[in-house]
């Protein structure tokens, strides 16, 4: 393990720059880099203005990645994430009941947030923590007036929250962690918040996005809404379609550890690549007209949760999320519109026009 | 003249548990109690099976043919 260890640092010193030299792009090309942790690696830490250690599972490779990986699953399961559904049900149920009651809303703080921030406080087995996590806004960095990002709010909960897993240990993730071990020791602070900085920070503003999308695209597809609420088993397909479309997590760090190139281009052994996630989910070979939206798509192999052993962790818990959400809106009012102009920060992805991040999402029921 | 099933085989040593196994084909991989897929000896269809081998995030899907039990020729 410490051999590991030197050698894990040894590499970090080694990547020969902190920006990306080129984007993987293409569906074959992202999925198999991405499966390739040996090409590709992980040994990396991101994020260096708010973290000063790795996001765990998430910037190790095999055959530690799994280790890590092996404490969390208790939590991500299928069968625990699907033993979550009436209590996110709840959530959802009285979010959309207050829609409908005050007939409009801003739907990226007031309807996709507290979903969000309910349900991975109740994931996590920390319900009295909802108000607080909704209370962190859209973004789990804090802005700075300066513009820089600033990660202390976040450590400040996790160091709480693992002071209390410690002292009165419960069957919540962070105690979890607390009272994990590998290769016969307890995990080094470092670890714990590792681990703890993943499971708050990567699915949070991600899915909070996911739900923003879908109030947005919704609002102006009447037929669509009158679809899905007739057909609710129809919910899922539509979601993976948003998932594909909006690719919440557009693209992932890997070191290169050897030259390669490719039509996307080309890194020399030690520069850092893009795994070009939605590049990948616009790739026109893959997927019909991909800059257009269509909830019915079938096939749909999107890599909107990465492939490969980084496949993320929390894709059960978000798929829920967003199918409850979608369930509980679509029954409790007639339908939505826009309600006056939103504010989406776009980006151009091989070609078609992509919202990048929701900040205002008015929105106001209709019939 | 006889044709070869294809049966589906789960690596237990490398599948997550994601289920895009089971999403695709409910009727033969189930999530077992701990987390794992598990792939039914039935019949299925081979598109869609190689779909789920391609669909599986850590490659644990192999497919295996397996000649009829009794030969039909």
């Amino acid at each position: 393990m410490s051999g590991r260890r030197a050698g894990r640092e040894a590499s970090l010193i080694g990547v020969r720059r902190l920006m990306a030299v080129a984007e993987i792009t293409g569906h074959a090309a992202v999925k198999a880099a991405a499966k390739d942790p040996v090409t590709f690696s992980s040994d990396l830490l991101g994020d260096r203005d708010v973290r000063t250690y790795r996001q765990l599972p998430l910037e190790v490779d095999p055959p530690e990645h799994g280790a890590y990986r092996a404490i969390l699953a208790p939590v991500f399961a299928r069968p625990a994430i699907a033993a979550l559904e009436p209590a996110l049900r709840a959530v959802a149920a009285g979010i959309a009941a207050r829609f409908a009651a005050r007939g409009h809303v801003e739907a990226v703080h007031e309807l996709a947030l507290p979903m969000v921030g309910a349900s991975i406080a109740i994931a996590f087995g920390r319900p009295q923590d909802a108000d607080e996590l909704v209370g962190w806004g859209t973004e789990s960095w804090e802005t700075m007036p300066d513009g820089r990002r600033d990660g202390s709010r976040l450590e400040r909960y996790l160091g709480r929250v693992f002071a209390e897993a410690d002292e009165h240990p419960g069957t919540d993730a962070f105690s979890l962690v607390a009272r994990a071990e590998l290769e016969g020791r307890r995990l080094s602070r470092e670890e714990r918040h590792g681990l703890g900085n993943l499971i708050l920070a990567g699915g949070r503003d991600t899915v909070i996005g996911l739900i923003a999308g879908a109030m947005w695209h919704l609002a102006a597809e009447q037929g669509e809404r009158v679809r899905l609420a007739a057909h609710p088993g129809r919910i899922p397909a539509a979601v993976e379609e948003l998932l594909r479309f909006l690719s919440p997590l557009p693209a992932i760090e890997r070191v290169a550890t050897e030259d390669i190139s490719g039509p996307w281009g080309r890194a020399h052994g030690g520069d850092l690549v893009l795994l070009g996630f939605a590049a990948a989910n616009h790739d026109a070979t893959v997927f019909t007209d991909p800059g257009t939206v269509n909830l019915e798509r079938s096939p749909n192999p999107h890599v909107a949760f990465g492939n490969g052993p980084h496949t993320c962790i929390g894709v059960h818990l978000a798929r829920l999320e967003a199918r409850v959400f979608l369930e509980a809106l679509l029954a409790a009012v007639p339908g939505w519109r826009l309600d006056g102009e939103p504010e989406i920060a776009w980006a151009t992805v091989e070609g078609s026009r992509v919202p990048a991040r929701f900040d205002r999402v008015p929105v106001e029921v209709a019939p | 003249m006889s044709i070869d099933r294809l049966r589906a085989a789960v690596d237990r040593d490398e599948c997550f548990g994601f289920g895009f196994c089971a999403d695709l084909l409910p009727d033969i991989f189930v999530i077992d109690e701990t987390g794992h897929a598990v792939a039914r000896d039935m019949d299925a269809d081979k598109a869609l099976l190689e779909q789920a081998v391609g669909d599986c995030p850590r490659s644990a899907i192999e497919l295996i043919r397996v000649p009829p039990a009794v030969p039909t020729g």
